[in-house]
C-alpha cells in the first residue's frame, strides 16, 4: 500500500460525508413540505454507508443507497390547512429538526476528521521527501 | 571374487581422501580483486534499485515515498563511497609510481 | 562491504513501512466512522517491531523482487498484525469507531513518522560528509 492509498480513503470519507450533509439539508429544508409531486408529504431521506472492500485502493467508504425513512408521518391538528383531511389533521414530514441538526454536526465533525487525515498525509509525504534532500 | 571387490572398495576411499585436500589458498577468503569486484557489483545493484524505484514512481504506481527516497540515497552514498575509495587507491598508486627509481 | 548491512537505516526503513500501514488502518477507520456494522481496526506498532527485532537479524533475508534491497526485511508482513479493536463503545448501528481516539492515534503516528524520516535524512547526510572527509 502506498502513499496514494491514504489520500483516496480520506477522499471517499469526504465525499460520503458531503453527500450526507446534502441529504440532511434537504431534510431540513423540507421539514414543512406537506405535499410533493406524489401527493404525499416529504419523506425523510437517509443514507446507507458501506465500507469499500474491493477496487484498486483498499479501504474507504461509499454511499450504497439513499433511502426514504419509513417512519410514519407526523399528524397535526390544523383544520384550516388546505391539505387537511376530513378530521382536520394535516400530515407533516417525518423529519425531526433537532435530530437532523445533531446529525449535521456529527457529519461536519467526520468531514473535518477526514480533512485532517488528508493534511497529515500531505505533511508526512513532505517529510519523506526531505530524506532525499542533501 | 568378493575379496577383490573388497580391495576395490577400500582403494577408492583412500583416493577420495587425498582428493579432499585442496590447495589452502582457495579457502582463505577472497582476494583484493574479488572484494573490489563485489563492491562494484553492490554499488551497481544499489543504482539499479534506485532506478527501479524512480521508474515505479514515474509510472504513477502506488509507491511509498520514503522507500523511493531511501533507495536513491543509498545508491548515492554507495557511489560516493566507491568514488572516494577509487580516489584514494589512485593517489596511493601515484605515490608508489613516483617513488620508484 | 555493504555499508548498510545491519544499519539502523534498514531498521528505520521498516519502521516507516509499518507506520504507513498503520496510517492506512487509521484513515480507513475515520472514513468509515458512520458506516453501520463497521468494526474499527488497529495495528499495534510495538508488537510488529518486536517481531522484526527478535527474528529479523537471525533469518536469511530473501529477495523475491528485483526492487528489493538486499538485506531488507521483506519476509515480514506487518499487515498480518491488523486486528479489530473490539471497542466497548458500540453504537446502535453496530459501528464502534471512536473518532477522538482515531484522531489522536493519527497525530501520534504522524509525529513518529516525521521523527524516523528526519533521523534517516540525518544519517545519509552524515554518511556523505564522512565519505567526503569534510
Amino acid at each position: 500500500m502506498g502513499f496514494f492509498n491514504i489520500l483516496n480513503v480520506a477522499a471517499t470519507g469526504l465525499s460520503a460525508q458531503r453527500i450526507r450533509i446534502n441529504v440532511i439539508s434537504s431534510n431540513l429544508a423540507n421539514v414543512n413540505t406537506t405535499k410533493t409531486e406524489t401527493g404525499e408529504p416529504y419523506k425523510r431521506k437517509d443514507l446507507i454507508f458501506r465500507e469499500v472492500l474491493d477496487g484498486e485502493f483498499k479501504g474507504g467508504v461509499k454511499v450504497e443507497n439513499i433511502v426514504e425513512d419509513k417512519k410514519p408521518f407526523v399528524l397535526k391538528y390544523e383544520p384550516g390547512h388546505p391539505d387537511a383531511n376530513e378530521e382536520g389533521y394535516v400530515q407533516y414530514p417525518n423529519v425531526n429538526p433537532i435530530e437532523e441538526m445533531v446529525n449535521m454536526i456529527e457529519a461536519t465533525r467526520s468531514y473535518e476528521a477526514n480533512v485532517t487525515v488528508l493534511n497529515t498525509a500531505k505533511q508526512l509525504a513532505m517529510r519523506a521527501l526531505e530524506i532525499g534532500r542533501g | 571374487m568378493t575379496e577383490i571387490k573388497n580391495i576395490n572398495f577400500l582403494l577408492p576411499n583412500k583416493l577420495n581422501g587425498t582428493e579432499n585436500i585442496k590447495p589452502s589458498n582457495e579457502n582463505t577468503g577472497a582476494s583484493f580483486t574479488d572484494i573490489l569486484k563485489k563492491s562494484i557489483e553492490q554499488v551497481n545493484d544499489a543504482q539499479l534499485q534506485a532506478d527501479a524505484a524512480i521508474k515505479a514512481a514515474a509510472a504513477g504506481e502506488n509507491i511509498d515515498i520514503h522507500d523511493t527516497m531511501i533507495a536513491i540515497q543509498k545508491a548515492d552514498v554507495s557511489l560516493k563511497l566507491m568514488m572516494e575509495v577509487r580516489n584514494k587507491l589512485l593517489e596511493a598508486y601515484q605515490d608508489i609510481m613516483r617513488t620508484q627509481l | 562491504m555493504d555499508i548498510f548491512k545491519n544499519s539502523v537505516i534498514n531498521d528505520l526503513s521498516y519502521a516507516l513501512k509499518v507506520n504507513s500501514i498503520k496510517n492506512d488502518v487509521i484513515s480507513n477507520n475515520i472514513a468509515n466512522v458512520d458506516t453501520p456494522g463497521y468494526k474499527a481496526k488497529k495495528l499495534e506498532f510495538k508488537e510488529v517491531m518486536e517481531e522484526y527485532f527478535s527474528q529479523g537479524k537471525k533469518l536469511p533475508l530473501k529477495r523475491t523482487d528485483s526492487r528489493h534491497f538486499p538485506g531488507s526485511p521483506n519476509i515480514f508482513n506487518p499487515s498480518s498484525f491488523i486486528r479489530e479493536q473490539n471497542n466497548p463503545s458500540l453504537r446502535n448501528d453496530g459501528n464502534d469507531v471512536n473518532l477522538d481516539y482515531e484522531m489522536s492515534e493519527m497525530a501520534k503516528n504522524g509525529i513518529q513518522y516525521s521523527m524516523y524520516a528526519q533521523i534517516i535524512a540525518g544519517k545519509f547526510t552524515g554518511l556523505k560528509s564522512a565519505i567526503a572527509g569534510r
